[in-house]
């Protein structure tokens, strides 16, 4: 009798269910991933460029501001050079591939920094040699699937998921608020192999420069250092550039 | 009794030989034991405290939290003025400026390129103050492997060690590579004025690097500055209930909750585990009496045991001629102790023969100490103190009373009527 009335109580719930309004989900075209990263790519990355930039590191003491002009030839090389502060003036770092050399004016030294250094802070910031000189194409060393789509600084975009494709890399994930309409990124968050949150950037203003759109201030959070961040901020960018060869060995160190 | 008893055990030996001899060993590695770990324990916290945690130590309270990452960006600030008052308050106190800090050495090859480089842990503390205790506290002059000690704030000492693995020696140049107590990087060119090897794992292993605070200054921004300020007891005594109130009192003075950057003052023992430290070597030596007591007891009953069996003629006589169990039951005991007290004196007198020569030339357990943190020398020497004397006596005593104890239960099982019948079958 018991079997009976169970049978009866889970067919009267299955005639009321089919009775209720389904609702209907929204079905939203994502675009291509990687049609979004080489648009992204073609606002942020080019042949070269010249670059001159302020960096306000705000640590747990206070905030310390440096200029520094940097070359920078596609993802192998770049050279900067400090022009302020009087303490850092004259500093120029040299990376080719994965060396890094700098120069220091008050020892007057070359010195080579290990490959691993690369990923150590610049100057105290929040920032890492390889993202002070980052100048790679997304599209070549991330896969990129579009999860959802989100107002950020009042703008439409896309959220781009990007997993490595590459093992030699400093962020194995990256999750990137795209832009809808500029392609340009508004928010980052860097991530280790792990999944571990490394570091976020979020785009505070862009400007356009020949055609393309780029990040103009940007604060850098690096989440296992304490402090509260540090501002990036392009004074100046000029894209595709003759720079000399020269400028990229170890003998404009000296110079 | 005790004189006739202290005859019976000199003159019948059978009787308290093989006792004496077990509580002779057992007192005399007791007492052995108690003075290496009294030497072991000593050593390591003056050496702790000179080295590194001083008997207090002050840094600021952000410091505090990140102490394991040496950032000197939460250094001290106005350090001179915060010492000038700590020695105005607290005169029994030795106040000193220490900072530690990381870094990597580049060492140039001709053409002013790196040619080799390490990763260095720096001690910096002052060397060049004329009167400065400071050289001699670190054992400085006595650890040169080669050289000198700097004369100059750009002349640096660096570990023995490291200077084999850089290939550098006395006279080379070198640059320090680290950043300034703002965040900035740093670039220092040092001198190496000698080589050093402090006989200490955790500093040797760890590619010392000394440095003189005003070279630190300039190196690192850091002209009124430093990590640390340290406190030692001008007696090189540590006290905690002192220590205590001087730590109290100095974060009365100068602690602002509020303010994260203001100093607070931590104890030797509140550091590196050394309080914990503290208490296991007390339960150590506890736990190790207690096994001498009990591991005696147990052989002291057996021989016990066997002795009324080889006295049980000598009971049943003394029963029978009137003596009362409980008399003889207590000289029993008198007599456990009078050999306990000859145990206990023969065995001091072995473990100090013991201890003596392991307190002049030590015990090396460099082999044994892989790479612990912690500040111990790499040869451990025992120190006889005047509770090394008397440790023994604790064991000696308990351990020939308890099993003569037990043993002695035997002699309120005799049946005074049967006496005699057991005297026929002798």
């Amino acid at each position: 009798m018991k079997t009976m009335n169970r049978i009866l109580l889970a067919s009267l719930l299955m005639t009321m269910g089919s009775l209720l309004p389904v609702p209907v989900l929204a079905q939203v075209d994502f675009p291509d991933g990687e049609t979004i990263l080489r648009k992204m790519d073609e606002n942020m990355v080019s042949d070269n460029q010249v670059v001159e930039t302020t960096m306000i590191v705000h640590g747990r003491r206070g905030s310390r501001t440096m200029t520094a002009k940097s070359y920078i030839k596609g993802e192998e090389a770049s050279f900067s050079e400090y022009l302020s502060p009087a303490r850092e003036k004259g500093t120029k770092m040299l990376k080719l591939e994965d060396a890094l050399w700098i120069y220091s004016p008050s020892t007057d030294r070359v010195i080579q920094i290990a490959g691993h250094m690369l990923r150590q802070s610049v100057m105290g910031s929040d920032l890492s040699y390889e993202d002070f000189t980052e100048n790679q194409d997304f599209y070549s060393i991330y896969d990129a699937t579009v999860v959802d789509e989100e107002v950020r600084y009042e703008r439409d975009c896309w959220v781009v998921q990007m997993d490595a494709t590459v093992e030699d890399v400093a962020y194995h994930k990256r999750k990137v608020w795209v832009d809808k309409e500029r392609f340009i990124p508004l928010r980052e968050e860097r991530f280790a192999k792990s999944g571990k949150l490394l570091k976020t950037t979020d785009m505070l203003e862009v400007f356009q420069v020949d055609g393309r759109w780029y990040p103009k201030r940007m604060e850098f959070k690096d989440v296992l250092k304490q402090g509260k961040g540090t501002e990036y901020i392009i004074d100046s960018i000029q894209f595709d550039q003759d720079i000399p060869e020269m400028m990229f060995t170890k003998a404009s160190l000296k110079k | 009794m005790i004189h006739f008893l202290f005859k019976g055990i000199l003159r019948d030996r059978s009787r308290s030989l093989f006792p004496v001899i077990t509580i002779s060993l057992g007192v005399g590695l007791t007492v052995l034991l108690a003075a290496y770990m009294e030497g072991a324990i000593t050593d390591m916290m003056s050496l702790t405290a000179e080295m590194d945690t001083g008997h207090l130590k002050i840094m600021t309270q952000e410091y505090y939290e990140n102490m394991d990452q040496m950032p000197i960006d939460l250094a001290i600030t106005e350090r001179d003025a915060l010492i000038a008052k700590l020695d105005a308050e607290f005169p029994e106190l030795e106040w000193v400026a220490r900072t530690r800090f990381g870094g990597l050495l580049d060492v140039p090859d001709a053409d002013g390129e790196t040619r080799s480089q390490a990763t260095v842990a720096g001690m910096s503390m002052d060397i060049l103050s004329p009167g400065s205790n400071e050289p001699e506290r670190m054992s400085l002059e006595s650890s040169l492997v080669a050289g000198r000690l700097p004369e100059r704030p750009e002349e640096i000492i660096i570990g023995d060690q490291l200077a084999e693995i850089l290939e550098v020696g006395v006279g080379d140049d070198v640059t320090l590579i680290g950043s300034t107590m703002f965040g900035s990087m740093s670039f220092t060119n040092f001198t190496i004025s000698g080589t050093i090897r402090f006989g200490i794992p955790v500093l040797d292993k760890g590619g010392a690097i000394v440095v003189d605070l005003q070279g630190v200054g300039l190196a690192m921004d850091m002209e009124d500055a430093s990590s640390e300020i340290l406190g030692l007891y001008r007696s090189g005594l540590y006290d905690r209930e002192a220590t205590t109130l001087v730590r109290d009192r100095v974060n009365e003075m100068f602690m602002d909750p509020e303010d994260p950057y203001s100093p607070i003052a931590i104890r030797l023992e509140d550091q590196n585990d050394m309080g914990a430290m503290l208490d296991y070597a007390g339960v150590m030596l506890g736990i190790m009496t207690f096994i001498f007591i009990g591991a005696m007891f147990v052989v002291l009953w057996n021989t016990g045991l066997m002795g009324s069996l080889r006295r049980y003629g000598e009971m049943g006589l003394r029963l029978a001629v009137g003596e009362s169990k409980g008399h003889i039951y207590r000289s029993l005991l008198w007599e456990a102790v009078l050999i306990g007290i000859i145990g206990s004196i023969l065995g001091t007198g072995l473990g100090l023969l013991g201890a003596w020569p392991l307190q002049v030339h030590g015990f090396n357990i460099s082999e044994m100490m892989g790479n612990t943190t912690m500040f111990f020398r790499e040869v451990i020497r025992a120190q006889i103190t005047i509770e090394t004397l008397y440790v023994g006596f604790l064991p000696g005593l308990i351990a020939p009373l308890l099993g003569a104890a037990v043993a002695g239960r035997g002699i309120y099982k005799r049946q005074t009527a049967s006496l005699f019948k057991e005297f026929e079958s002798y």
